[in-house]
């Protein structure tokens, strides 16, 4: 099974005040998608992840993408089929720029 | 993933350490906020001939941090024992600082002898050594050269500014384009339209400027600029803290109005792509954010 690292060259962070805006808007049933909440940052080039991303990118330390996915089910009111594609879509994204990496 | 955006605090900060007296309130306080702050990558250049003591204070203090450090040496500083002792303070990333070929030639074997922390190559671009870009390319190619870095130009002084009009930017681009740049090398490089000279058909990565925004710049005085390039001093870190500078008056105005795009680009069709280009290099030709690039020009 393959399991998903962040590269640990790629430095990040949460941004503490986008986050509570985007929680609070999430609780109150707003569209938080394009809402940034963490920052990655590798080689000059910087990336901000939504809500969904960067609890997707938290849990990439070592985990699978069924645990990941497992995980993220209890935490995101969404369909299960949703859920996987979006995940699976943003995990390609990632490796796409050497920000994870797959290990056996 | 999301576009940039803009950000209440910097994630990276450029720090010139030397050359100069002992910063006061000193290093450690500087450290101290820059982990407060979250930095998340701190690129320090260090001039002395050999490694300056400020320098191993700052490192040694912010070996065990959640911070990508990087560190540009003269080459008369890098020699294995160096090398090593920076690879245990954790440097993420080690630049031999040159402006010619000349001064890289009798270097070489520190790149054969593969060590920890291989260097990669810090070039200041000139007017006098612009020229020399495809044969430094190849340099690095034919070396195994990890990085090459073409810095942003110390504006902040000698506003001397350097840039390549549209003639010499084709001729470099045609050159580097029969050379070819595998995905080995790291190319960084901060002028949008140097980046062109070397990837024509690939976005600057930047985005639009990023001074006052992702990125602060701290002179060897301590003082606090946008970026290296831009001279307009925010604050001195003598008299207030990096926090008080970071959330100032003087620098939310200046961030507004780099973001804005300059004035004399309004009617250009390139805008949407370079966005006005180094605003830095602008102001520091003209004294005025609404005046294009000289660069672009």
């Amino acid at each position: 099974m393959k399991r998903i690292q962040r590269n640990p060259d790629v430095m990040w962070r949460e941004e503490d005040e986008a986050k509570a805006q985007a929680y609070e808007g999430l609780e109150q049933g707003a569209d938080v998608e394009d809402m940034g909440t963490s920052l990655l940052f590798s080689d000059g080039m910087m990336v901000s992840l939504n809500i969904l991303g960067t609890e997707v990118w938290k849990l990439c330390d070592g985990r699978s993408v069924d645990e990941i996915l497992s995980e993220l089910i209890l935490q995101f009111d969404v369909e299960a089929d949703v859920l996987k594609a979006d995940v699976m879509s943003f995990l390609s994204e990632l490796a796409e720029k050497g920000f994870i990496r797959y290990e056996e | 993933m999301m576009n940039l955006r803009e950000l209440k605090t910097p994630i990276r900060i450029y720090w010139d350490v030397t050359p100069t007296t002992e910063v006061r309130p000193g290093y450690q306080r500087i450290c101290e906020e820059i982990v407060g702050i979250r930095i998340l990558s701190l690129n320090l250049v260090d001039t002395d001939p050999s490694i300056s003591g400020a320098c191993l204070q700052i490192l040694e203090r912010l070996k065990n941090e959640n911070i990508a450090v990087s560190l540009a040496l003269p080459g008369s500083a890098i020699n294995p024992q160096v090398i090593s002792l920076l690879h245990n303070l954790h440097v993420r990333a080690l630049f031999l600082m040159a402006s010619s070929l000349d001064e890289l030639r009798p270097l070489q074997d520190i790149w054969h002898e593969k060590k920890v922390l291989l260097p990669g190559i810090y070039f200041e671009v000139r007017k006098d050594n612009h020229k020399t870009l495809p044969e430094l390319l190849s340099f690095c190619l034919d070396n195994d050269v990890p990085y090459l870095v073409l810095p942003m130009q110390r504006l902040t002084k000698e506003r001397d500014c350097f840039y390549l009009d549209q003639r010499e930017r084709e001729e470099l681009t045609a050159r580097v384009h029969g050379i070819g740049i595998p995905a080995r090398i790291k190319l960084i490089i901060h002028d949008p339209f140097l980046w062109k000279v070397f990837f024509p058909s690939v976005e600057f990565p930047e985005g639009g400027c990023q001074a006052a925004n992702t990125m602060l710049y701290i002179s060897p005085e301590g003082d606090v600029y946008p970026c290296p390039s831009m001279p307009v001093k925010l604050g001195s870190l003598m008299e207030a803290t990096l926090k008080d500078i970071i959330f100032s008056k003087e620098k939310k105005e200046l961030r507004e109005k780099i973001v804005r795009a300059p004035a004399g680009c309004a009617h250009c069709a390139e805008l949407p792509l370079c966005t006005g280009g180094c605003r830095g290099r602008a102001y520091a030709a003209n004294n005025s954010l609404d005046v294009p690039d000289p660069g672009c020009m």
